[in-house]
């Protein structure tokens, strides 16, 4: 049984060595990527805009010439010397391989977006500058370069090999999100400038902020399109593909929530506050403009969750309810503040009416989303309450409230002693307010989820895990194909591949279906998979 | 089949959320352009007025009218003037208050200033500022003026 468990004895100073020299290469040939890119761009722009600098920046020239006559060479002998290692399946499993080819991909990609959107935004403020778009062509050249090492079926990653697609994807997302809201936020603002008194305004083209604003807009789109439908990050298989969902649904939902609290807010105080309709209307652009993209967003991505698995859908609508949560117990808080700050004498009374409007509009907008998101009154099923995914928010949530009852009791208590020892320290209820709201609304919080988890833990049936293997080590040929990631993609167990010595032992593509169905049922924390008779493989649980 | 039916009823409800939504979108941006295409300019305050004492004051600096300007200040700053130039940004001013007491006067306003676009589109903030007036002669006459629209070191607050 040793024998079979235990690997080579010079493996682990191997691997070692192996994953130092894979950390070093790839950590240099980033730095000489990114310095030959920023020469070369820095040399082409200089062409394209010779006779305005080029006489008189000479260190300016001396530096790009440096940079791209060493940097790239440097970069050519160094990828020419790596790709010849890809094509082992140690190399392609390498994580650093995978992380390198992801940031590489992610930094080309930033840098050729943000100089075609500087260019574009010039261009429509009358600017004509080539050295970004120079610089664009550069990088557009890098992220091709990558985009192709990713698609090589000889040396693409094994190991999370959709990584650089779905960060890519997130990029586009973000940038096209900002830009967007941006855009409607300054058409909005520029249409609510109709109904307060201005005085002077010294712009010459109002719409140019518009403009630049939908260029980062249709740009971070374009980005989007192409790496979340195009190249399908949306359906690529892992966990980090569920994660990123999750995030991205989660930060969504946080935006249109804010967002739609900010404009209740701005409507209740038009209604109900004394201060300047200019002053009132300042957030109302932004709020809306973030209210809508958000909101679309978010149901665009809630239709994604519940492809994914019925546990992804679970952890996306508690991560909804755990942020309007936030959103009502925070707007409680603020209410039991702006209730206390109006018993004392009042020095200026509308910000007493603003605070108490800011929590009212919280309030409003997050409680009915929380009780639409947790489903209070529902009865909770025994394998309910047993989820992995409840039970983390209850314990998250309980963690969360600890840290803030913790604060503001601190909060309280010094306020308090402040009072007490300084003799004009003025009124009590004033000074620990604040605090008193938010120690009040975590209260009400943590009680009522202590209640819940109480009663989950009476009930609960824990599901039994379909996989009790902690890792599956697959023996493999040279020719291992995409069996490690089909293998992690179906059992979702993490993989580590052995390089066969002898060729007829190792595993190909071939033996998957018999793999799969040999793993299913056994439970070890190491399970090594070895070729068998034809297609057969042999499973051995190995001991920890 | 009992799990694709709810899956397929929340597929329904989704399309038609985003499609509300992005109507919505069409619909906002439909109603600002209107909003902004058919509006006039800034409203004209009364010249003898503290409000349009400033209007006049904005203008002028932002033409860069030094002349019309120091004329709005009190004689004793525009007498002793350190030339200050403007910071040449955009700005768009728009009134929150104004109030006088006996010979002096206040205009509150709300600053936004407009610069390059930086990452992720234009830029803009904003700023509470005060003007603050006193009368010479009969005439409003600015004492203090915010920072980005003084035109000599004393003026500024």
């Amino acid at each position: 049984m040793t024998g079979h468990t235990a690997p080579p004895a010079h493996r682990p100073s191997s691997d070692a060595q192996g994953v130092v020299r894979r950390l070093i290469v790839f950590a240099l040939l980033y730095a000489v990527v990114v310095i030959g890119a920023s020469g070369l761009g820095g040399l082409i722009g200089r062409i394209l805009d010779r006779g305005d600098v080029l006489a008189d920046d000479s260190t300016g020239l001396a530096r790009s010439l440096a940079f791209a006559l060493i940097a790239i060479p440097l970069a050519a002998v160094l990828w020419w010397w790596q790709r010849r290692r890809l094509t082992e399946p140690d190399e392609r499993g390498s994580l650093v391989w995978s992380l390198y080819l992801a940031a590489m991909t992610l930094t080309a990609l930033i840098n050729a977006t943000v100089s075609m959107a500087g260019f574009l935004n010039a261009s429509l403020a009358g600017d004509w500058e080539p050295g970004r778009l120079a610089s664009c062509a550069v990088w557009a050249g890098v992220w091709l370069w990558h985009r192709s090492m990713r698609e090589d079926p000889a040396i693409s990653p094994t190991r999370l090999p959709h990584l650089s697609v779905q960060l890519s994807a997130a990029y586009g997302l973000i940038v096209a999100a900002i830009g967007s809201v941006t855009a409607i936020a300054a058409l909005v603002s520029e249409a609510l400038t109709g109904f307060v008194p201005v005085i002077g305004d010294t712009r010459s083209a109002w719409f140019v902020p518009v403009l630049q604003a939908l260029v980062w807009a249709a740009i971070g789109a374009v980005v989007w399109w192409w790496h979340w439908l195009r190249e399908r990050a949306s359906t690529a298989p892992g966990d980090f593909g569920a994660v990123l969902l999750v995030i991205i649904h989660g930060a969504a939902a946080a935006t249109t929530l804010f967002a739609t609290g900010t404009v209740l807010h701005v409507v209740l105080r038009l209604l109900l506050d004394s201060d300047p309709t200019a002053e009132i209307l300042r957030p109302l652009g932004t709020a809306v403009g973030a209210a809508l993209v958000g909101a679309i967003i978010w149901v665009f991505h809630d239709r994604d969750l519940p492809l994914r698995s019925s546990r992804v859908r679970e952890a996306g609508r508690l991560v909804v309810s755990g942020i309007a949560l936030i959103g009502a117990a925070s707007g409680f808080g603020v209410v039991i503040n702006a209730l206390l700050a109006s018993l004392g004498p009042q020095l200026i009374e509308s910000d007493h009416r603003t605070l108490l409007l800011g929590g009212v509009s919280a309030l409003l907008v997050g409680g009915p989303v929380w009780w639409l998101a947790w489903r209070p009154t529902r009865q909770t099923t025994p394998e309910e309450a047993g989820e992995t995914a409840r039970r983390v928010y209850l314990v998250a949530l309980f963690g969360a409230s600890a840290v803030v009852a913790l604060v503001t009791l601190l909060l309280v208590g010094y306020r308090i002693f402040d009072v007490l020892l300084d003799d004009g320290g003025g009124s009590l209820i004033h000074r620990v307010r604040a605090p008193f709201g938010l120690l009040c609304a975590t209260g009400l919080v943590f009680g009522y989820h202590f209640a819940v988890w109480r009663a989950d833990r009476q009930i609960a049936i824990v599901p039994p895990r379909s996989h009790q293997i902690g890792r599956v080590v697959l023996v493999v040929g040279a020719e291992p194909g995409e069996l490690a990631a089909q293998v992690r993609a179906e059992t979702d167990i993490p993989v580590t591949l052995w390089q066969a010595a002898d060729e007829r032992d190792g595993l190909t593509e071939a033996h998957l279906p018999a793999a799969l169905a040999a793993l299913e049922g056994v439970s070890a924390p190491r399970v090594l998979v070895v070729a068998g008779e034809g297609d057969g493989v042999r499973v051995v649980p190995l001991a920890d | 089949m009992s799990n694709e039916a709810p899956a397929a009823g929340d597929g329904r409800r989704s399309q038609r959320a985003l499609i509300a939504l992005l109507v919505t979108v069409a619909a906002v941006v439909i109603v600002a352009l209107i909003a902004v295409l058919t509006r006039g300019g800034p409203a004209q305050y009364a010249e003898g007025s503290p409000e349009g004492v400033v209007q006049r004051y904005v203008q002028a600096v932002t033409d860069g009218d030094r002349q019309t300007a120091l004329a709005l200040l009190t004689p004793t700053i525009a007498e002793e003037c350190q030339r200050l130039e403007p910071s040449g940004e955009d700005y768009r001013v728009t009134l929150t208050g104004a109030s006088e007491e006996g010979d002096s006067a206040r205009v509150d306003v709300m600053v936004t200033t407009y610069y390059d676009p930086g990452l992720l589109g234009s830029g803009e903030f904003q700023q509470q500022e005060t003007f603050e007036l006193t009368r010479v002669d009969g005439a409003w006459r600015l004492e203090t003026t915010p920072w980005m629209f003084a035109v000599c070191m004393g003026a500024t607050l």
